[in-house]
């Protein structure tokens, strides 16, 4: 009960990770390989204010701020690179953040990690399932934030400048304030899917923020279906649950320690073979047509 | 309306557009802009939206210096385009192309799409009922909800000029409007200009159909080696040695 409990709970914390990416790169076309970053950045918010004694949920809101501010000051100078320059730069940025989290010992003990961080709780009750609960109701929220945002105008000019900058600025779009509002936006969710992270697991390092966590999350917005509000649902919940299901292969018992490695070859493979046989995802866009 | 001043642009060593001038007035409905391929009628109006930044010169938009504006101030000065190369929105129905064309719109607010759902609402079904009038005017109509990717070339090119519609500009600057559509089709184009027209909108014209120049422009400007060598009637331009030269060598001949 107690692993269903914990895949659960993982899983309603890719999908608001993913959901948070998808509007970024899904809807606005933003290649941001640096979402990790974000994520860590609500992570060690929410887990320094409340080791220092604030509460949990000053610190997930504290976490979507912070996250939600930094990929405003991120996308100020970055958002006029387009294309393969935004990604690199994003990359970039999400191992600046890890690098400062590893050698800022002062704020973030560094390579050891922050220990103890308090868990999710209600009415004196803090087990898995309080956390379950607590994401729960905290991802569908957000998604219901997300489709919000996907079908208004705003969301539909998103489209326009996803599809083609050119017509949305000859048409008097202002790009960059589009973009800008919508990498602050992103990133607070990813802030806030990783403050929920930081206090599901109760410890955190530098190094649980790696480039590995970039790919897995934007396998889950791949694999789904980017620019649907489902597709990251169903990426999210397939990537976690395969991960999981290799744990049960009948490895002989020295192998066992090389599941992480096959995991990792087996995403890359399903990412690879995606682009080449169905690029749009599982859930495809309802409008997808290739230029004929 | 518009002013060009000397317009001068290269791109390295190549020199593009060279001491350009002219002024387009609001008399003349549509004005035609016409020159051998690489002539520089495509960089010329990319300069004219603010793609490009020319060397020299001074662009004018009713009297406003647009030099320093970006595209996307350019537009709410009352200028709009249509691109040589039709660039639809594929992944948007073909009332989306047009639905997401107005600026600003109240929906693009995040603030007020969760706080003020009913003023989003109310602009939103003014936006797509001129949308609907539009797409009837282009003959479209059932195919409102169709993905813009599967329309062909030439409902593509029309869609294009329904989305300029949708800003309700003053004047036009329409790239090749009729390359590669059949002639049923350019006919209905030119009813569609005609009426907007009589609706007040001015049009500058880049176009290699000279029937078509002869038909619809009263004024022709003839571009060659990124210099205007010809200001006139498009029945002159036939005539004009300049242009037979420019277009066909000297002993040419421009078919009426």
């Amino acid at each position: 009960m107690e692993y269903l409990l914990h895949i659960g709970i993982v899983c309603l914390i890719y999908i608001l990770f993913a959901s948070s990416l998808n509007l970024e790169l899904g809807c606005a076309g933003l290649y941001n390989f640096g979402h990790v970053g974000f994520f860590a950045i609500g992570s060690y918010t929410t887990a320094l204010l409340t080791l220092s004694g604030y509460s949990v949920w000053f610190g997930l809101l504290a976490a979507m701020l912070v996250a939600g501010l930094s990929g405003l000051i991120f996308s100020w100078p970055v958002l006029r690179l387009t294309g393969d320059y935004f990604g690199i730069a994003s990359l970039a940025f999400a191992e600046m953040v890890r690098l400062f989290l590893l050698n800022e010992r002062w704020l973030t003990r560094g390579p050891m990690g922050l220990p103890g961080i308090p868990r999710v709780e209600i009415l004196g009750y803090s087990g898995n399932t309080v956390t379950l609960l607590t994401a729960l109701v905290i991802t569908v929220v957000s998604l219901f934030c997300f489709k919000k945002i996907l079908t208004s105008p705003f969301g539909r000019t998103l489209k326009l400048i996803r599809e083609d900058e050119h017509v949305a600025r000859a048409f008097g779009k202002d790009v960059v304030s589009f973009k800008t509002r919508t990498m602050a936006i992103g990133s607070a969710f990813g802030g806030l899917a990783g403050g929920l992270w930081a206090h599901y697991l109760g410890y955190i390092s530098p190094n649980d923020f790696s480039l590995q966590l970039t790919v897995l999350v934007l396998l889950c917005v791949v694999l789904g279906g980017r620019g649907t509000l489902l597709g990251p649902i169903v990426g999210a919940v397939l990537v976690v649950s395969v991960g999981e299901g290799l744990r049960f292969l009948p490895l002989p018992a020295s192998m066992t320690a090389g599941v992480a490695h096959i995991q990792s070859m087996l995403f890359g493979l399903v990412l690879i073979l995606l682009m080449l046989r169905r690029p749009q995802g599982i859930i495809a866009e309802s409008h997808l047509i290739q230029e004929t | 309306m518009l002013e060009l001043h000397s317009i001068y642009k290269s791109f390295g060593g190549n020199q593009v557009l060279r001491d350009v001038s002219f002024a387009l007035d609001n008399k003349t409905p549509i004005t035609g802009l016409i020159g051998p391929n690489g002539s520089g009628k495509s960089t010329l109006f990319h300069v004219v939206m603010g793609f490009y930044s020319q060397d020299k010169g001074r662009v004018l938009f009713n009297g406003q210096h647009l030099d320093t504006l970006p595209p996307e101030k350019r537009c709410h000065s009352g200028l709009s385009c249509t691109f040589q190369d039709s660039r639809m929105l594929t992944f948007m129905t073909v009332l989306e192309n047009l639905t997401a064309i107005p600026t600003p719109q109240h929906g693009e607010s995040l603030v007020k799409s969760f706080f003020s759902p009913l003023l989003v609402h109310r602009q939103e079904k003014e936006i797509q009922e001129k949308a609907r009038d539009i797409l009837e005017l282009l003959s479209l109509s059932s195919l409102a909800d169709a993905p813009a990717g599967s329309l062909s070339y030439g409902q593509r090119k029309l869609l294009e000029i329904g989305r300029v519609m949708m800003t309700d500009p003053q004047l036009v600057l329409l790239d090749e409007p009729t390359a590669g559509i059949n002639p049923t089709l350019i006919q209905s184009l030119v009813k569609i200009l005609e009426t907007l027209v009589q609706r007040g909108m001015r049009f500058f014209l880049v176009e290699h159909n000279m029937p078509l120049v002869s038909q619809l422009c009263d004024r022709v400007l003839v571009l060659d080696a990124g210099e205007l060598i010809f200001d006139g009637c498009a029945t002159a331009a036939k005539k004009d040695k300049n242009v037979i030269q420019a277009y066909l060598g000297s002993d040419g001949y421009v078919e009426a």
